[in-house]
């Protein structure tokens, strides 16, 4: 079909791909590559994994003094924050994982005059991998919709998503989530417009694309979770979908109610397996 | 990563990791099994120029199964460290020794010479040596005029003699699959090669206190008598491979050239840069200091699909391909086709740190050639032919080498003059 684009990278540690249309080839282009520019921007900010980045500089010296950061993150960080609390501290950007580390009192100490931050617990260090992806898609939504895109379909690692508009012989960006012991198998189809989608799993993805190892730690109590489960979020918040598909993997069913509560989400799904054989829950 | 592999190895990964032995003729000297095992099949060797690069030659030729049926029976230099040196390192109580190649030239009971001298003796050495009935393999460059290089080509025709120049990476496996992928367009269009040789040291052999008028003897490199420095001795490897990539020859060259910082009585540059054009409009920048080592020593090729940097054995993609759920998108945009995409499954998880750094051209092997290129004169020499393309390749490096520092200079852009054409 005329003015289909299509273009991949790398970023954020994984594969970053956009696929839009009714865009001419050319400005596409220019804005592919402004989407990267802002992509590596965002990472010298918020990776954890870059020596020259905001975010590694601040998890080597804020255990020991208050540390002056750019207003973009010293924003993101009280974003994140924030969501800490009303996930009840299901998401959890410490990646220490101490026992017992939930909602007790502020991780990190703002001084909003110098913009700068120091960490309350010197065991503190602090991962944005679970929210980074959620964050790029927000500017990048921005970015789109101000070079007139209004049909695109954009994804981190097919794992963070954002949509606009529409499929271009259908009404909506049909989506599936896929089954992570038998992938390309659909367990739940969504239809999504001007959405984002999430999906968190216990399992990581090996590099043939199969389930592997466990890796994810319960915040509360520092365990790793060994059961196979996944969980979808759809938002037209692309950083809170990513928040709650990573809270409601840890949440127990009520706990993750009382979560949801604080959310305005308009479809959550939980798979959960039992000798690999899924079981589907709504949970909203 | 295997660190060193030998001709059965090669075989074996030629068929697993898909270089096409037709398309590197060469290689074809590893197929042959059959070495014969009688005196009257033996591979009669003899090294002239032992100095670092000879001593390495021998070592590696000596490291080499005793089953391709060869031996070392003649070594020659003319100055007595290098010349007693040799005699030890050859591990043959009836080695022939000489401080003069022309009587080494005289042995009968000799096939083959393998000569590592300054390089403004390749081309006396080896032309005498063809014209004596022995095979030959020179080391890189060919020679240090024009010229010269042109007379060692002939004489290798005129005389039906093998003159192999040593160009190791064109046997070195990740070189072989790299240039199998530029060649099926596996990194797209070349645009641009870029490589460099950066060090940080005075180049220097270190002289008898009592024989000062040993300098220019065994620092050769850094007299423009004896050789053109850093373009002969280490661009010759790097424009090779540039060409080769290629799979042409310039067109042009300019450059520049300067001494930087070691201000030592050296005639040759520490500091050089120069662009090769080719007739596709693809550029070529060669560059080298001698005053810092930072970056190394690289070729990196660069195409619209991906950028190899062959050294470092690696293969960066300017776009992964696509994700299957992604793949399936495409694929149903393209065809008119509305169908649920499938994604998500288990989570992706960075586990390489910062980013993305690349691929293994070769992920199994990181060997340079040295080795199988001797073996591969062996068996040449056995057999008394090798293919033509190995000497033309050596050929354009050495020219151009030459054509480079011409250009250097004189300031003026070059081509090559239509007698050198081959």
């Amino acid at each position: 079909m005329q003015d289909f684009f299509h273009q991949s990278s790398f970023a954020m540690h994984t594969r970053f791909e956009v696929v839009w249309w009714g865009v001419d080839k050319s400005s596409s282009l220019a804005l592919f590559e402004e989407i990267r520019s802002l992509l590596d921007w965002m990472e010298r900010q918020i990776s954890c994994h870059d020596p020259q980045s905001q975010l590694y500089r601040l998890n080597r010296l804020a255990r020991d003094r208050a540390v002056p950061v750019s207003d973009d993150l010293f924003q993101v960080l009280k974003t994140v924050e924030d969501y800490r609390e009303r996930t009840l501290g299901c998401f959890d950007p410490n990646f220490l994982h101490p026992p017992n580390a939930q909602q007790t009192g502020a991780r990190l100490i703002f001084d909003n005059s110098s913009k700068s931050i120091r960490f309350n617990d010197p065991a503190t260090q602090l991962d944005l991998g679970a929210v980074g992806k959620g964050l790029a898609l927000e500017k990048i939504n921005n970015d789109i919709l101000r070079n007139n895109v209004e049909h695109a379909f954009i994804s981190f690692g097919e794992s963070s998503i954002l949509t606009r508009g529409r499929h271009p012989i259908g009404d909506y960006w049909p989506l599936g989530l896929s089954d992570m012991h038998q992938p390309g198998k659909t367990l739940y189809a969504m239809k999504l417009t001007n959405h984002s989608v999430s999906v968190s799993s216990t399992r990581k993805k090996t590099a043939d694309g199969k389930a592997g190892t466990y890796h994810i730690y319960h915040p509360y109590h520092g365990k790793l979770i060994q059961q196979d489960k996944m969980v979808m979020v759809k938002s037209t918040s692309p950083v809170e979908a990513e928040v709650l598909s990573t809270a409601l993997l840890v949440a127990d069913a009520d706990l993750q109610q009382q979560i949801l509560k604080n959310f305005a989400v308009e479809e959550a799904v939980q798979i959960i397996y039992h000798h690999q054989s899924p079981k589907i829950i709504r949970l909203i | 990563m295997k660190e060193k592999l030998n001709r059965r190895d090669f075989l074996k990964i030629s068929s697993t990791t898909a270089i096409a032995l037709s398309a590197f003729p060469w290689l074809g000297a590893f197929r042959n099994d059959s070495h014969g095992q009688g005196a009257s099949d033996r591979v009669r060797l003899g090294f002239i120029g032992v100095g670092s690069r000879g001593r390495l030659l021998l070592l590696s030729t000596l490291a080499l199964p005793q089953e391709l049926n060869f031996d070392v029976v003649a070594v020659c230099d003319n100055y007595e460290p290098h010349y007693q040196a040799a005699i030890q390192l050859s591990q043959n109580p009836q080695v022939k020794a000489f401080y003069d190649y022309r009587e080494m030239l005289e042995m009968n009971d000799l096939d083959a010479v393998i000569i590592a001298t300054p390089l403004h003796e390749h081309a006396r050495i080896s032309i005498d040596a063809m014209t004596a009935g022995k095979h030959v393999f020179c080391e890189k460059a060919m020679a240090r005029h024009l010229p010269d290089i042109k007379q060692m080509y002939e004489t290798s025709i005129k005389q039906n003699k093998i003159l192999q120049i040593g160009h190791q990476r064109m046997f070195a496996p990740k070189y072989l699959k790299a240039i199998q992928m530029i060649r099926t367009g596996q990194i797209g269009k070349i645009g641009q090669i870029r490589a460099f040789w950066h060090r940080n040291g005075n180049w220097r052999q270190p002289i008898p206190p009592d024989h000062p008028e040993l300098e220019r003897k065994l620092n050769w490199r850094l007299y423009r008598e004896y050789s053109a420095g850093l373009i002969t001795e280490l661009a010759s490897h790097q424009i090779q491979v540039a060409n080769w990539a290629l799979d042409k020859v310039p067109v042009s060259v300019c450059g520049t050239g300067s001494i930087v910082y070691w201000n030592d009585g050296r005639e040759v540059f520490d500091n050089i840069a120069l662009i090769f054009s080719y007739d596709n409009g693809v550029q070529f920048i060669w560059d080298s200091m001698t005053s810092n080592r930072k970056y190394g020593c690289e070729e990196q090729i660069m195409g619209n699909i991906a950028t190899m940097e062959l050294e470092s054995n690696k293969i960066f993609l300017e776009e992964p391909p696509p994700a299957p759920g992604i793949r399936q998108l495409i694929h149903s945009i393209e065809k008119g086709i509305f169908e649920t995409v499938p994604i998500g499954g288990a989570t992706w998880v960075p586990e390489r740190p910062i980013r993305y750094e690349g691929e293994y051209i070769s992920d199994k092997f990181n060997q340079e050639g040295t080795e199988l290129e001797l073996e591969a004169f062996i068996q040449f020499v056995r057999k008394g032919k090798a293919p033509e393309n190995l000497l033309k390749e050596a050929y354009n490096a050495s020219i151009w080498c030459i054509l480079a520092e011409d250009a250097v200079y004189s300031g003026e852009k070059l081509t090559m003059p239509k007698e050198y054409i081959i």
